[in-house]
């Protein structure tokens, strides 16, 4: 798995300041366990705005999004020792903001893994009208995907918006591959049903 | 590679998120140039895709949070030398069950008061007591199944084994401190015959032994059954030791070792404890 993805540490390296463009994530993470706050910054540099992007998704709130980021920075700095290289720098970094969005948001949390008993249920058959989707404008569907739960557009931003694969959602949300499959399918379920209604009232 | 229809499905989501290598993308575009169905579910998560990304449109970074990131490093940074173990061990501190630390001080200060009144068999009273203790403490010291914390503490870059380690030398070493501490109040109270340190190789051996034993069973079998095991095995020792039972000589002799703190004890003590912790699950933080 991390050979499959190893690919994507370098194409980013071109928005990092000039001295680390040639560094690998790791090497970077390796240089913020010792205190170095420029490498923290081309870390910043290359992962700040997919972050902020995902954390958007979670709180719909621009300003608590950017908090979460300094959170999610800060607590790179003082646990970057700890970075096993079990997963990538990036998926390492998604954990640690869904975290701090967690921790500030226990509740919502709870809503967050509740979804797991969805995802034991078996995977509904495809139906024969499924081209509805594509029919749809993207503005429209974006609008819809909001009105999703916090599980499925969780899993529907890592998935598109930090372009994570199966096996590192899986890592950022501590559930098993074959869970991210079927949670990205219900996701999927869940946003044709909202269109449903929809589409009865035009008829 | 080529993969069947069932396989493509699966992989379709990653295919319009771009994620797939380019031996798995060629090998689901050659199927859906086949497959009508899963060439309308691609086209599914394509739209999916530009919905997800439109409702979460690329945001600027504004300047404000690097630099107050940076702010906070500083403020953070007389914390950031601190030796992460100890760190860890503090962090452990809330996490592991409250009732712990009470119960085992509770129990064991019943013991000493009431040997202390009694005026008589005190040492024995506490040599009882205080392995029983702290293996049931240990029991409970790593248990997913009831844990709620241990659920965040896994989703952080932590190893579940040194997470463990931590939990099992704060139990550990807070049930060492209050066996010596009651073990001190005896002695200097004179009502057992013996020095502070002798005292202490009658309990401190079998107490690694026994938290060992009961540490490996809880992790194997879950904590009901560590405290189980544990009891029971006290039990037997307990039954052995006083005289209604008759014993041979070996019998005798090596009870007489595992009743004491010695080389092979603590020795036996690490390697249970070896095997135990060599048990966990390590990919446990990603299962």
């Amino acid at each position: 798995m991390m050979s499959l993805h190893s690919r994507r540490h370098v194409w980013r390296a071109t928005a990092s300041p000039q001295s680390f463009t040639t560094l690998e994530d790791v090497e970077l993470l390796q240089r913020v366990a010792m205190g170095d706050q420029a490498a923290l910054d081309a870390l910043y540099a290359r992962h700040a705005a997919v972050l902020l992007r995902y954390l958007r998704q979670l709180t719909r709130d621009t300003l608590e999004a950017e908090e979460i980021l300094q959170d999610t920075f800060v607590a790179a700095w003082t646990s970057a020792k700890r970075f096993e290289g079990r997963s990538t720098v990036r998926t390492w970094l998604c954990s640690i903001a869904r975290r701090q969005w967690r921790d500030r948001h226990r509740r919502h949390a709870l809503d967050l893994d509740q979804n797991t008993d969805l995802d034991q249920l078996t995977d509904p058959a495809p139906t024969p009208d499924e081209d509805v989707l594509e029919a749809v404008a993207a503005e429209e569907l974006g609008a819809l995907v909001e009105r999703l739960s916090p599980a499925h557009r969780d899993v529907l931003a890592l998935a598109f918006v930090d372009e994570l694969s199966y096996a590192e959602i899986a890592q950022v949300l501590d559930v098993p591959v074959g869970t991210v499959k079927s949670r990205l399918n219900h996701a999927k379920q869940a946003l044709k049903k909202l269109l449903s209604p929809r589409e009865e009232i035009k008829r | 590679m080529k993969l069947d229809h069932a396989e493509t499905r699966e992989q379709l989501a990653a295919f319009a998120a771009g994620t797939l290598s380019a031996e798995e993308r060629a090998a689901v575009a050659a199927h859906l140039r086949e497959c009508a169905v899963c060439a309308r579910e691609a086209a599914e998560w394509a739209s999916i895709r530009g919905a997800v990304r439109q409702a979460a449109p690329e945001a600027i970074l504004r300047p404000h949070v690097l630099s107050n990131i940076h702010a906070r490093i500083a403020t953070a940074e007389t914390h950031f030398n601190a030796p992460v173990l100890w760190q860890l061990l503090l962090a452990q501190v809330p996490l592991v069950r409250r009732q712990i630390w009470t119960a085992s001080a509770l129990v064991l200060t019943l013991g000493v008061g009431v040997t202390l009144a009694l005026r008589y068999g005190a040492d024995a009273f506490l040599v009882l007591l205080a392995p029983l203790v702290a293996a049931i403490g240990i029991a409970f010291i790593y248990s997913p199944e009831n844990d709620a914390p241990l659920e965040i503490t896994l989703a952080t870059p932590t190893s579940p084994r040194l997470i463990l380690l931590a939990r099992l030398t704060l139990v550990f070493g807070y049930n060492f401190l209050l066996g010596l501490l009651c073990s001190t109040l005896i002695a200097l109270n004179g009502h057992a015959m013996v020095a502070v340190q002798l005292l202490l190789m009658q309990w401190l051996g079998p107490m690694l032994l026994l938290s060992a034993i009961s540490l490996a069973a809880s992790l194997r079998l879950g904590s009901t059954a560590g405290v189980g095991i544990a009891v029971t095995l006290w039990g037997v020792r307990v039954m052995m030791t006083s005289s209604a039972v008759q014993l041979n000589l070996a019998m005798q002799q090596s009870l007489a070792v595992l009743n004491s703190t010695n080389v092979f004890t603590v020795v036996l003590a690490a390697l249970i404890l070896l095997v135990a912790v060599g048990w966990l699950p390590n990919q446990e933080q990603f299962a």
